[in-house]
């Protein structure tokens, strides 16, 4: 019996530490935002900020970067938007397709798209490189939107197509029977029974391109400005240890994947492995 | 009357299948094309070069170091993300109550992005002003700041990196488990209790049959994640040229956008490129789409 309690408060010992270890940094990084300049990196550390200076939030203004304020969240939300519609877009007709209407060779199809999606950025973002700039996509928005979709096309085919797949086939097939095209299918009955995947697809992209580092840091110069590359760029010049403010921007960066996190919770699994472990 | 067209239904998938074969095609050729050229410095133009920049892959010690760290650093996070992804997994369900606070709680790293990571990281583990060390040496585990150099290390920035990324990806792994767990039907759980098994009896023959398929898919994707990965390291380690944490991805990067050798970093890209093909064709082999 006693045995048995002591396993139990183990067990929650372990839970308690694996929180704690969760959460520390991210509490560390939201305490080090508040914190002054000089206060921030103070030997010993300061668990808690005397004042609240939110200034930081405001006015990130120490840093040597065409980072312009807010402007970059809003350049952020644009490039994410857009990418994860236009993913999404072309994503879905694709998805039913592979999903109902027995395209000769799918799984085929799936097993290479899934391989475009770990394709690494790295090695295709030379080529890339030089054909934006010849098509003077470098430094715009449609820029940004179509190389992201590299990552969430595949992600968006192959995560609706999970949600399609739950859409019960008689139910295709006795539309089709009752002279339904492929399209009046698609649109009055399959469409409308996966708006909720819909929605998580979405967001995923949205998330995929937010956190998104290489396109956006190589394929913009300043008239688009992400706020995920406001950090690398400080940190490329060294000596401007600015730990307060650059905190203040990773804290403007991560509260809409925070927020996601929490949304997204019961679909985490399905959608960070694109809807190949379904649940 | 209703207008039917045969074939039809290829037109929901050709957008998007043309779209991903310009996407991938056009880089993949031009990258071979590149890989086999010299770029002039003084015009900018490509020449032909045959397989120069392939030989040298042989003289190139920094290369062979990239690969090793790439290749120490997948099995690294295979390994210990199986382990505490497992040990996690099981905790959670094991729990009566609050699950679900819990899991919320600890699955926020893994939406973090990894260039935020490295940052929040490398404030954490500073040799200067970083609280971790400056624990360590109020424990008296230390005698100074910067005895421990986390990420500069040429032995422990390995380490290092396969600590951060477990701090992102354990949880990650932990909810796959979970998923693995719950997929165990409960008649089995009650035939085993029936038969009297013991605990690890249990897990051997009744759970883990279940589990290691959504394991093997939650690997993979780490492993592929890992090899390719670049923007934890960028922020976190900021890898020393030639050093213990400067990875393949990293490597062609800098030669790249650094050294601007464009055919070389194309040449290395196919050693990377073909390194990721080994664990998406795993993938690619365990994964079953439903009809």
């Amino acid at each position: 019996m006693k045995s048995v309690n002591l396993a139990k408060v183990g067990r929650y010992v372990f839970i308690v530490i694996f929180v704690l270890w969760s959460l520390f940094p991210i509490y560390w990084i939201a305490a080090t935002s508040l914190k002054g300049t000089d206060e921030a990196i103070m030997i010993p550390p300061v668990w808690f900020p005397a004042t609240l200076h939110l200034e930081n939030y405001l006015n990130p203004v120490p840093i040597q970067d065409p980072y312009r304020g807010w402007t970059g969240v809003i350049d952020s939300v644009i490039c994410a938007v857009g990418a994860a519609s236009l993913a999404l877009v072309l994503g879905l007709f694709g998805a039913f397709g592979f999903s109902k209407l027995n395209i000769r060779g799918t799984n085929g199809f799936l097993n290479w798209i899934l391989s475009v999606r770990m394709l690494p950025v790295v090695a295709v973002i030379i080529p890339i490189h030089m054909l934006f700039r010849s098509l003077y996509l470098v430094d715009t928005y449609w820029g940004i939107w179509i190389a992201h979709l590299y990552f969430n096309l595949p992600f968006c085919v192959l995560m609706l197509k999970s949600f399609f797949d739950a859409v019960p086939t008689d139910l295709i097939e006795s539309a089709m029977v009752e002279g339904y095209s492929n399209s009046e299918v698609f649109r009055k009955i399959a469409l409308p029974l996966i708006t909720p995947g819909l929605a998580t697809t979405f967001f995923f992209s949205f998330i995929f391109s937010w956190n998104e580092f290489l396109f956006q840091w190589l394929l913009t110069k300043s008239s688009v400005r992400a706020v995920m590359i406001v950090i690398p760029n400080v940190i490329k010049s060294p000596g401007t240890e600015y730990w307060n403010v650059m905190s203040a921007i990773g804290v403007i960066s991560f509260v809409p994947v925070i927020i996601a996190a929490i949304v997204l919770q019961r679909h985490l699994v399905k959608g960070l492995t694109f809807g190949v472990i379904k649940r | 009357m209703k207008l039917r067209i045969r074939g039809s239904r290829y037109l929901f998938v050709l957008p998007c299948l043309a779209v991903l074969v310009g996407l991938v095609i056009y880089p993949l050729i031009y990258l071979i094309n590149m890989s086999i050229s010299v770029q002039d410095l003084t015009t900018g133009q490509l020449r032909f070069a045959g397989i120069v920049n392939y030989v040298r892959f042989f003289s190139d010690p920094r290369l062979l170091n990239a690969i090793t760290v790439t290749v120490l650093y997948v099995v690294g996070v295979v390994i210990s993300q199986l382990a505490t992804g497992l040990v996690f997994g099981l905790l959670i369900t094991s729990l009566s109550k609050y699950q679900k606070p819990v899991l919320i709680m600890c699955i926020t790293p893994v939406l973090i992005a990894p260039i935020l990571t490295g940052f929040m990281w490398s404030q954490l583990l500073d040799t200067t002003f970083g609280v971790i060390n400056y624990a360590l040496v109020e424990i008296g585990l230390l005698s100074s700041m910067s005895q421990i150099r986390w990420v500069t290390d040429p032995v422990l920035g390995v380490l290092t990196l396969l600590l951060v990324d477990g701090w992102q990806w354990t949880p990650f792994v932990g909810l796959i488990c979970i998923a693995g767990l719950l997929s165990v039907p409960a008649e089995l759980h009650e035939a085993a209790d029936v038969d009297g098994l013991t605990r690890w009896q249990r897990f051997r023959n009744v759970t883990w049959p279940y589990l290691r398929p959504i394991m093997l898919v939650g690997l993979l994707f780490r492993a592929v994640d890992t090899a390719r990965n670049l923007d934890l390291l960028y922020t976190l380690t900021r890898a020393t040229p030639g050093g213990g944490t400067e990875a393949l991805a990293y490597y062609i990067y800098r030669t790249g956008f650094e050294y601007f050798d464009m055919g070389y970093a194309a040449a290395m890209s196919w050693v990377l490129i073909a390194i990721v093909s080994v664990f998406t064709y795993l993938l690619v082999r365990t994964v079953e789409w439903a009809k």
